[in-house]
């Protein structure tokens, strides 16, 4: 470490400097000005005036030096302070040490112009500058794109750091920039506690996602990054740098969904719903929209129109999947893509279809017309491609639903412990659970059961009677509201529901004491509350993490409870009920970049597109590495047997290329402390005033307030006498009346 | 005498001036050498009707003036001796110097009509002086005094002769009226022409704002002390010069040629008042070191009463020195 031998002032802002010691000038301008413009006064009694004048004069003079140079001192401290002065080392003083934070964010792989230099190249490039225009000392290297980590630690071969930075590429993860200045933070020692930090990010809005509280990121799992980014919070400490944010308008079209659409089981025609989005300058185009993977036999396009304005646009694209009866593949992996704009990242997106040769659904009743009637509901004919098995409630263990994708469970009140244990196990990896309540009972106490079904959140509260809608000869059998079917869930009932719920009659059932939250509701009774509200017929949450569905119908699949079983809805309910459930699973089958994924069981490693493997951490099923690669990963079991495919995409957000107005990104940086926006190409003359940080804002401000304070005491000081004689300037001063009174001489 | 100049001269001599000098009249201190019988003491002996003292008769004395009482009484010839009253000779001495052209009172309807009041449309000092010329012409021509009066600068300007004539404060006024001010005053040079030009006892009434150096004020008071002259300096000053209650700073220019001077009122106020106290006193110590009168005169104050005043004084100390 060298150690700089001059001092020179240095100026963030020289022009402001300039223009406040012109300032100085002022008042010098005005005091002259002021004595030129008075109109000249005639007055008699000059020898007078010239004796006060001669005794007076010196005081005087001194009076308005002072005064004007405490004036002129004090517009020149103004100046200073705004331009803001440093005390640098001399020529090609700069820092000794600097910490470098390089956004390698997917939004960093943008190119403002088609075949030219990517934002990370540049910022690479801004980075490498800042490193050649050190003369000496050491300087680290951090990259801020999820999860962060240290590229190059605090080192004097400036050469070496420059190398590893320069054959850096950009991530497909977000950024993270505030997990990266606590990874600064985290790394800095002593020595280089008030070393400067530069942030080189286009700060688009992508780079600036992983700010939110609510963006994709807050799924991630926590790295040691330091104490969470506030590195320029600390008031003894300087403010971190950021490049001023890049302000390029990209024409960029980007997939940010793609989504399957097919009814459960065999059927080949199935439906590829895409969201499309775009940025730029939203004028009217169009972009080709193409579907291709190992599932369909050919690729399909689609020439999407974009209106002027418009944003976003959904399409859903008709494909024919492979037969399933022929022992083909039983995972598929779907790819949609535009054609390549100014944000390749997010061109393409990747989906995997569990495409299955049967679905097995566990039935678990007592036998009888119960488990026929729902039996015949989930496979209607000999070619339906869903299976159905019985199992004895008191058999339902594990190993009897080892490999059923679903169950339906008619005797709650006959399982056990263990059983239910099996029941959770099921829905932890995805499974669907619907329950009904048994026929037969008057009071319900296994309700108190469903509570044991951990993942679920949501605890529903339900009275342990029966509502016996038919005893009571003053109420008539209840009857669906076909408003209250929910699209998301059962879209083809929804579609035919007045038709379908209109027969159904509902004479028992039973009731919720506290109502349930209404996303969860996706069947209820017409409403006779007078609240508008129906009593909930069948209710379904879903886990979040594994995609698993519990599922409750409030009332029994039997003649004496409904005559549901006898009527139209009664299959497509079932078969939408077991589509929906099992499409939840799916969607919680995929993987974002930049994640620590948690697999479930018995998953236990990941094979990445490229053919690496990435093993869970021996702490849990949670993956020793992030996901870095886009594509499908294979699910691997503890023999390396591929048990699921996952989809791996670039978080949508995070590749935004929509600039961010300076202020706007000042607001949401703020949460990391002090920053300052420097312009490109200036950090070197930035940095160069802090070499020996000393930051001479503060004093400049100082001695502006001491200079205003010093100029009121003058001003005020020099007055009095003014006060003085303004204050008795109308009264005749006493030794006068020595002379206008009459005194006469004496003779001598 | 045309219409005009009466109207003029009597704009500076209103009527509650006369008024308030009616009951005074202006004693000579020292002995007058008048042309005719007056009110004021002669230096000559002879038939009037004040006793002077008794003395042995020597021959060749007019046997007219032997007392025969006192022959009668002590058989010794005595002469009676009579002092003889005489008329009193005035010369007021009007200053003309430029800075007698300062004003700050605005004119009104009626006033002024001097050179100097016309272009400043103010009341200067010497439309003060005057005024306070034209009150004590007045008052000596009551006691049938002669008046003459001799205006002053780098030299004597106009004159006009002595006279007893009840038109002569007019005549005063007339030329006061038209006479340019300008110049440096010069009073002992002045003084010494004016009495050339006026032998004789006289009381000298010197009309002036006494702004130049003490010294040779002190030295023409000399000379009219030498004289065995009576002199009254009535000095004029405007209330503006006598207070310096100005607000607003500017470049000060002199009306007798001076430098301009960069000032400002509110700051040097304390020194101004203080050099004008210290200026005063010195004429003030002047005038009584020699037995004259000084009065100091404000522009914006009636003449009358300050006139009226300082003869009261002057008079009740006349008597006083002649009972003892």
């Amino acid at each position: 470490m060298t150690v700089a031998t001059t001092i020179l002032l240095i100026f963030a802002s020289p022009m402001l400097a300039v223009a406040g010691l012109a300032a100085m000038a002022v008042p010098l301008a005005i005091h002259l000005l002021w004595r030129r413009r008075r109109r000249p006064f005639e007055w008699g009694a000059m020898e007078l005036l010239a004796q006060a004048i001669r005794r007076r004069r010196r005081q005087l003079q001194l009076e308005q030096l002072l005064l004007l140079a405490v004036r002129m001192a004090l517009i020149a401290a103004l100046g200073c302070a705004v331009a803001q002065p440093f005390l640098g080392g001399g020529a090609g003083g700069g820092p000794e040490r600097i910490w470098i934070v390089l956004d390698d964010g997917v939004a960093s792989r943008c190119e403002s112009e088609a075949g030219g230099a990517s934002e990370f190249e540049r910022l690479q490039q801004e980075a490498a500058s800042l490193i050649d225009g050190m003369d000496s000392g050491s300087v680290g290297v951090v990259l801020a794109s999820r999860p962060p980590r240290v590229l190059a630690a605090m080192s004097s071969d400036r050469a070496g750091v420059r190398g590893r930075l320069m054959e850096c590429q950009p991530s497909l993860a977000g950024s993270d920039l505030a997990g990266a200045l606590g990874l600064v933070q985290a790394n800095r020692d002593r020595s280089d506690g008030a070393a400067p930090v530069v942030v080189m990010s286009s700060l688009r809005r992508g780079s600036l996602d992983g700010l939110d509280g609510d963006s994709a990121a807050e799924n991630r799992r926590e790295q040691p990054t330091g104490d969470g980014g506030t590195i320029g919070s600390d008031g003894d400490r300087e403010s971190v740098l950021f490049l001023e944010p890049s302000s390029g308008s990209i024409e960029n079209v980007r997939i940010a969904d793609i989504e399957v659409v097919r009814a459960p089981g065999g059927t080949a025609e199935a439906g590829v719903r895409v969201r499309l989005q775009r940025e730029g300058s939203l004028a009217a185009s169009a972009s080709r929209l193409t579907v291709s993977g190992p599932a369909l036999a050919v690729p399909v396009e689609r020439l999407v129109d974009w209106e002027v304005g418009s944003a976003e646009r959904e399409i859903e694209v008709p494909v024919t999947l492979p037969s399933l009866m022929d022992g083909g593949p039983r995972n598929l992996e779907l790819v949609a893509a535009v054609d390549p704009d100014g944000q390749t990242a997010d061109d393409r997106r990747h989906a995997t279809l569990d495409v299955r040769p049967r679905i097995l659904v566990a039935v678990s009743a007592d036998g009888g017309g119960r488990a026929g009637w729902m039996e015949r509901a989930l496979a209607p004919s000999r070619e339906s491609p869903i299976e159905t098995v019985r199992v004895e409630p008191g058999l339902l263990d594990a190993r009897a639903l080892r490999d059923v994708d679903a169950l339906t469970l008619s005797r709650p009140d006959r399982v056990g412990n263990e059983s239910w244990e099996a029941i959770g196990q099921l829905l932890d990896r995805g499974g669907l659970v619907v329950i009904e309540p048994p026929a037969g009972l008057e009071s319900h106490a296994w309700l108190d059961r469903l509570a044991a079904l951990g993942p679920l959140e949501s605890n529903w509260n339900l009275r342990r009677e029966v509502v016996r809608l038919d005893d009571d000869p003053e109420r008539d059998p209840e009857s669906i509201d076909p408003a209250s079917i929910d699209p998301r869930w059962l879209p083809a009932v929804a579609g035919e529901a007045a038709e379908l719920t209109a027969p159904v009659s509902i004479l028992r059932r039973l009731d919720f004491a506290t109502p349930p939250p209404a996303e969860e509701i996706l069947l209820a009774t017409s409403a006779d509350d007078g609240a508008g509200r129906g009593a909930p017929l069948l209710v379904a949450a879903s886990d979040p993490t594994s995609g698993g569905v519990l599922a409750l119908l409030t009332t029994a699949i039997d003649l004496e409870w409904t005559d549901l079983p006898i009527r139209p809805l009664m299959v497509p309910l079932v078969q939408e009920l077991l589509r929906s459930g099992l499409a939840q699973a799916e969607s919680a089958r995929r993987l974002a970049i930049g994640e620590y994924p948690t697999l479930r069981a018995p998953a236990v490693a990941v094979e990445t597109p490229s053919g690496s493997i990435i093993e869970s951490s021996g702490s849990g099923s949670v993956l020793e590495r992030p996901i870095s690669e886009v594509g499908a990963h294979r699910a691997l079991d503890e023999a390396g047997r591929p048990i699921a495919l996952l989809a791996a995409n670039i978080d949508p957000g995070a590749a935004s290329t929509i600039p961010t107005a300076s202020a706007v990104a000042a607001e949401r940086l703020g949460s990391l402390g002090a920053i300052e926006f420097v312009p490109r190409g200036a950090v070197i003359e930035r940095l160069a005033g802090r070499g020996v940080d000393s930051d001479l804002s503060r004093l400049a401000l100082l001695s502006v307030i001491g200079l205003a304070l010093l100029e009121l005491l003058l001003a005020r000081r020099f007055s009095r006498s003014a006060r003085e004689a303004r204050r008795d300037s109308g009264e005749a001063p006493a030794f006068l009346e020595t002379y206008t009174s009459i005194r006469m001489g004496r003779r001598s | 005498m045309d219409l005009a100049d009466r109207l003029r001269a009597e704009q500076y001599l209103a009527p509650e001036t006369i008024g308030q000098l009616a009951s005074f009249d202006l004693r000579a201190r020292m002995i007058a050498e008048g042309v005719t019988s007056g009110m004021h003491r002669s230096p000559y002996q002879g038939p009037a009707v004040e006793f002077a003292e008794h003395r042995g008769y020597v021959p060749g004395d007019d046997l007219r003036h032997l007392d025969w009482k006192v022959f009668a009484r002590t058989d010794r010839l005595t002469i009676k001796r009579f002092r003889q009253e005489t008329t009193l000779d005035v010369l007021i001495l009007v200053d003309s110097s430029g800075s007698m052209s300062y004003g700050s009172l605005e004119v009104k309807q009626g006033w002024g009509g001097t050179t100097a009041s016309g272009s400043r449309r103010r009341w200067t000092k010497f439309d003060h002086a005057v005024a306070t010329a034209a009150a004590l012409a007045y008052l000596c021509l009551q006691q049938r005094d002669r008046v003459g009066l001799a205006t002053f600068a780098t030299g004597i300007g106009a004159s006009l002769r002595r006279s007893s004539s009840r038109d002569q404060w007019r005549s005063i006024v007339k030329v006061l009226a038209g006479e340019p001010l300008g110049g440096v005053a010069d009073l002992p040079t002045s003084l010494e022409f004016a009495l050339a030009q006026n032998p004789g006892r006289l009381l000298v009434a010197v009309v002036s704002d006494l702004l130049g150096p003490v010294e040779p004020l002190r030295q023409a008071l000399a000379i009219c002390r030498h004289r065995h002259l009576d002199v009254m300096l009535l000095q004029t000053l405007d209330r503006q010069e006598l207070r310096f209650s100005l607000d607003e700073s500017a470049p000060f220019v002199g009306l007798e040629g001076e430098p301009a001077i960069e000032a400002d009122p509110r700051a040097i106020r304390r020194d101004y008042l203080s050099a004008l106290r210290d200026h005063l006193e010195a004429v003030h110590h002047a005038a009584r070191s020699f037995g004259f009168d000084h009065l100091v005169m404000d522009t914006h104050d009636s003449v009358g009463p300050a006139l009226a005043a300082l003869l009261a004084r002057r008079n009740a100390l006349l008597r006083g020195g002649r009972s003892s």
